[in-house]
């Protein structure tokens, strides 16, 4: 991990409120970001992190904590004086100005001479894919040719950090893959660090060194992508990060757990005696076998075709459970669920309610 | 057959927008007076207009009052509108309704409230009036264009600046400038545009210095508005049409993709022809020959102390030079010949006059009301004796003028003009056998429906009053009642009541009878020769329009210097041929075109005289037993007395349903 890096910024115990509410946007979070690293920050709306994004570029103050860059403490310094530039989520391009003009902005205004301005632009253009198009008004680019001026425009300062907030969420699927590429290769040809927020796990675990998964306003887990998707630490992040079947237990004993009406062998200690606990399966992790006694039978309730998989959803002990499967199932049909220690998580109890994504469409069916 | 509807009603509607602006254009080509006559193709009014210095003037008046003010108004609204974007809600929404007041509340209760402040604060009246009155009223334009350009610009703009090394100021200045520009400029624009449209606030807040174009045409509107004025207001929407159609085509330009944008060429179009509107005035320098005028005084007592004297004056009511040779500029003459500055401006009825001075905004060294008003301001004490050692031309003055009922020591007023009401008929619709020389002949059912009658409460009145026999001075109220009745007996045969239309319809034989001024209906008379004028025999109502000198007058003797300048008998002679009515002047009468000076409407025998009546100042009970006699009697099917409190009652109630309903939205909002 990057870990043995230097730390570029630091929040320390940093809390914030918006002036016309009461519940805390952020509420007590410390973070720590390294040189060279791709941090994203990960969670649903109003999770707290494009504020927090929003704090390091400069455009929010903390009520509480600090912001540290380099060790030296910035909270009271302005956007203009951070070495820190930021791509917006509607990209915020300079509707009177034209492509090279808009690049060429932050040059021109820390007074760089016209002729090493048109040398970093053009670079910069060459860098986004865009050259030839610096005569071209905003209007007249596209969704992924804005985002990729935004992008130039950013990075002609040569910022120490780059902070992007949902900058892809404005184009199509085809181009955001694309583009999700494309940003993971200029990050590591400048190497410098970039802090991405998102709130789509699957563009948060393609391109990032460490994901930070926040929920209203606190931090969830910190980890590289597969900590984050193998080892999730609550329901929440379990059910963020993909879909997941997530079930109340009992911990028995260390290697043991009760759920679904069954003992089951897994891989995990360490809780206490009959603690509960929540049970993380993964959709993919289990198979659809012949029902019989050796295995959890259930009903075929619904099939749906995605694409690479079937998504069935079987009701086995009162309880609905997800399958991706590259098999179908016949709706009605009774079926047996394997799995194996390995395929089992458990997880502390987490203090908030389960995310229910499925429960509305489930509920519907029954 | 759908279509062919659709175009022809489409021709309708826009027949009937450009009828007006056709007719209008075809006038202002017309060489006769008349609007109804067409006497031939000709350049004359443009020229004239060219040469008008009243009119050019309050033109570039009106041009700067509308550039500064603009400008200030920019500046001033879109930083109101910067700063009330930037506020809470509640306030907002508060200080918005505020600054919508100056365009919601009726133009006349700002001019009126305008002036009263300017008054109170002591302020001069003037370009300084002006301007702060346009400012007012511009301002809420200009928030009302940058506004919604605030609301739509993307609010991370300004992050973004600041975000790439720019300080707020700087971040200010190269984004959201540039991005709210089409909102300031279209605020800019529209405050020139309402700025040169103002009538009623400036009205109210000119002074004696400048008056806007609006105002100028306004009082020219006494007896007839001048043709000069069809020729403005032709070039007015040529311009207007030209800076649309290239602001369009550039629009075009723009929009037309791939192409580079020439930006602003529209725009830079605009000015320029705004500049050439600028230009016309100065290619309108006077050139006059020099005239020997007598030494009865030292013309040159004030040269070049910078004296200024502020002249108030009827609209085209002294001669000016309209560029055919030999014409004479009254104003430049007098100013070269002493050495002081005069101000002229310009008015449109006594009542207007008289509001102007009894505000005390307004200081003016000369003005020229008719009869009745001057006697009312020497009755208030509102002008001063003038002092005839400086006036040694009174001597040229008929002493059948001076005298009279309104002045009868003659110590406050000069006569300039005078004239009368007589009776303009056509030879061809009025029986020969008829007497025309009678007041009866227009209660004559012969010609019902063919008769034309005076638009106003006094000058209507004094015709029935001569025709009962009855003083025109009456405060009778039994013999005004009887005057009301004559009008009501008369009111089935009157075609329609009316001013200055008589010139048009009587000129167009629309109508048979009117009463009209005599100067004016030997104007009538040369356009169409069946037009004839009769003298009623009962006794007719003359004016006298003299110059006095308000008490409030800064520089008393300046102002009679001009007076007995305008009674020099070379400007004498040269005003009464400008103005078309008649002199009082003895020595000016004398020099008179034979043929006008033997006219008997211009110069009625001592016989006719006799019986003519000037109008003095009512009491005011009088003049309000007229008013509501008046009211009474134009009041067709007499009046319905709860129509008033009904209407007001309903509009109330609407208002406060309105108002009821949006609170409890809100509500219902704010609840969610």
């Amino acid at each position: 991990m990057s870990n043995s890096k230097n730390k570029i910024i630091e929040l320390k115990n940093v809390s914030m409120t918006f002036r016309d509410s009461d519940t805390p946007v952020l509420n007590n979070i410390s973070l720590d970001i390294h040189d060279n690293e791709f941090v994203t920050l990960l969670g649903p709306s109003g999770c707290g992190k494009t504020t927090t994004l929003r704090i390091i570029g400069g455009f929010a103050t903390p009520d509480t904590g600090d912001l540290l860059f380099n060790g030296k403490r910035i909270n009271d310094v302005p956007p203009y004086k951070r070495q820190v530039n930021t791509v917006f989520q509607k990209y915020a391009l300079f509707p009177h100005l034209n492509v090279y003009d808009n690049v060429a902005f932050g040059l021109r205004i820390s007074k760089v001479p016209e002729k090493e301005i048109k040398q970093r632009v053009m670079e910069m253009l060459e860098i986004v894919d865009l050259a030839g198009f610096e005569k071209r008004t905003i209007d007249q680019m596209s969704g992924g040719q804005q985002q990729r001026i935004a992008i130039a425009r950013a990075l002609v300062n040569n910022p120490k950090i780059l902070l992007l907030d949902e900058p892809l969420g404005a184009l199509d699927l085809k181009l955001r893959k694309e583009m999700q590429i494309e940003l993971k290769k200029i990050q590591q040809r400048m190497s410098i660090t970039f802090v991405y927020v998102t709130h789509d796990q699957e563009e948060a675990l393609t391109m990032s060194d460490t994901v930070v998964v926040m929920n209203k306003g606190e931090i969830q887990q910190i980890g590289t992508p597969q900590d984050i998707y193998n080892e999730p630490v609550n329901a929440f992040v379990a059910n963020f990060i993909g879909e997941s079947n997530i079930l109340p237990g009992i911990m028995h004993r260390d290697y043991l757990v009760e759920f679904a009406g069954n003992n089951f062998d897994c891989v995990d200690g360490g809780f206490e005696e009959m603690e509960p606990v929540d049970v993380v399966i993964r959709p993919e992790d289990i198979t659809i076998v012949p029902a019989s006694d050796e295995v959890l039978n259930g009903v075929v309730e619904t099939v749906t075709f995605k694409g690479v998989h079937y998504e069935i959803v079987v009701n086995a002990y009162s309880d609905y459970w997800i399958v991706h499967s590259t098999k179908s199932a016949n709706v009605g049909e009774v079926v047996g669920l394997s799995f194996t220690p390995e395929d089992i998580h458990i997880m502390k109890k987490s203090e908030m309610p389960k995310i229910t994504r499925y429960t509305v469409g489930r509920s519907e069916e029954a | 057959m759908k279509n062919i509807g659709r175009r022809i009603y489409i021709a309708l509607v826009f027949l009937f927008l450009y009828a007006p602006i056709a007719v209008l254009i075809v006038n202002s080509f017309n060489a006769s007076k008349s609007r109804s006559v067409w006497g031939g193709f000709t350049f004359d009014w443009y020229r004239k207009l060219l040469m008008d210095e009243t009119i050019l003037k309050s033109l570039v008046t009106t041009l700067v009052v509308a550039l500064i003010a603009s400008v200030i108004s920019t500046i001033l609204g879109t930083a109101a509108a910067i700063g009330i974007f930037n506020m809470k809600k509640n306030w907002r929404s508060a200080i918005l309704n505020i600054s919508y007041l100056p365009i919601m509340n009726p133009e006349i209760v700002t001019g009126v409230s305008l002036m009263l402040l300017f008054v109170s604060m002591k302020l001069s009246f003037g370009y300084l009036t002006l301007i702060l009155a346009h400012v007012s009223f511009c301002v809420p334009y200009v928030i009302l264009n940058v506004l919604p350009k605030l609301r739509q610009m993307d609010k991370h703009l300004v992050e973004a600046a600041l975000d790439l090394g720019c300080d707020r100021w700087q971040a200010f200045w190269k984004v959201t400038v540039p991005e709210i520009m089409p909102g300031i400029v279209t605020g800019f624009l529209m405050s020139i545009t309402y700025s040169v449209d103002d009538f009623v606030i400036s009205y109210f807040t000119h002074g004696s210095k400048a008056q806007t174009l609006s105002i100028t045409i306004y009082s020219m509107t006494r007896r007839k508005v001048s043709p000069k004025v069809n020729a403005l207001s032709t070039l007015i929407f040529v311009v207007v049409l030209v800076v649309l159609i290239i602001v369009n085509l550039g629009d075009i330009r723009k929009n037309t993709p791939k192409k580079p944008k020439k930006k602003g060429r529209g725009k830079k179009a605009a000015a320029m022809a705004m500049t050439v509107l600028c230009l016309v005035p100065c290619l309108a320098f006077g050139i006059s020959a020099d005239s020997p005028y007598s030494d009865s005084v030292d013309w040159n007592k004030f040269r070049d102390q910078g004296v200024e004297i502020n002249v108030y004056n009827w609209g085209e009511y002294i001669s000016v030079d309209e560029g055919e040779e030999g014409d004479f500029d009254t104003i430049a003459e007098f100013e070269k010949l002493t050495g002081i500055n005069v101000n002229y401006t310009t008015f449109a009825s006594n009542e207007e006059l008289y509001a102007k001075l009894k505000s005390g905004g307004f200081t003016y060294d000369v003005i020229i009301p008719s009869d009745y008003m001057a006697g009312r301001l020497i009755n208030e004490g509102m002008v001063q004796k003038l002092n005839f050692e400086n006036i040694p031309n009174i001597q040229w003055i008929d002493e059948r003028f001076l005298g009279s009922a309104f002045d009868v020591n003659n110590e406050y007023t000069v006569p300039y003009t005078w004239g009368y009401v007589g009776i303009i008929y056509n030879k061809t619709l009025v029986d020969p056998e008829d007497d025309v020389n009678t007041w009866d002949i227009l209660w004559d059912e012969k010609y019902a429906k063919n008769i034309l009658m005076f638009n106003n409460s006094r000058d209507a009145f004094a015709i029935a009053q001569f025709k009962n026999g009855f003083s025109v001075n009456t405060a009778d109220e039994r013999e005004l009642e009887i005057a009301a009745d004559t009008l009501r007996e008369q009111k089935p045969l009157v075609q329609s009541y009316v001013m200055d239309e008589i010139f048009d319809k009587m000129g167009g034989g629309e109508a048979a009878l009117a009463p009209y001024y005599a100067g004016d209906a030997v104007t009538m008379m040369a356009d169409n020769p069946d037009l004839a004028f009769a003298i009623p025999r009962e006794g007719y109502n003359y004016f006298i329009d003299s110059m006095c000198i308000p008490t409030t007058a800064t520089h008393k003797e300046a102002a009679e210097m001009f007076i007995n300048f305008m009674c020099e008998t070379e400007v004498a002679l040269r005003n009464i041929e400008y103005i078309c009515y008649s002199t009082p002047h003895t020595g000016a009468l004398e020099r008179l075109d034979e043929e006008v000076r033997n006219n008997p409407i211009f110069y009625p025998s001592d016989e006719d005289l006799v019986v003519a009546e000037a109008y003095n100042a009512l009491p005011e009970d009088a003049t309000k037993t007229i008013d509501s006699l008046w009211t009474d009697i134009m009041s067709n099917t007499g009046s319905i007395p709860w129509l008033t409190p009904v209407f007001l009652v309903v509009c109330i109630g609407v208002a406060s349903y309105i108002n009821i309903r949006r609170i409890q939205k809100n509500k219902r909002k704010n609840e969610i």
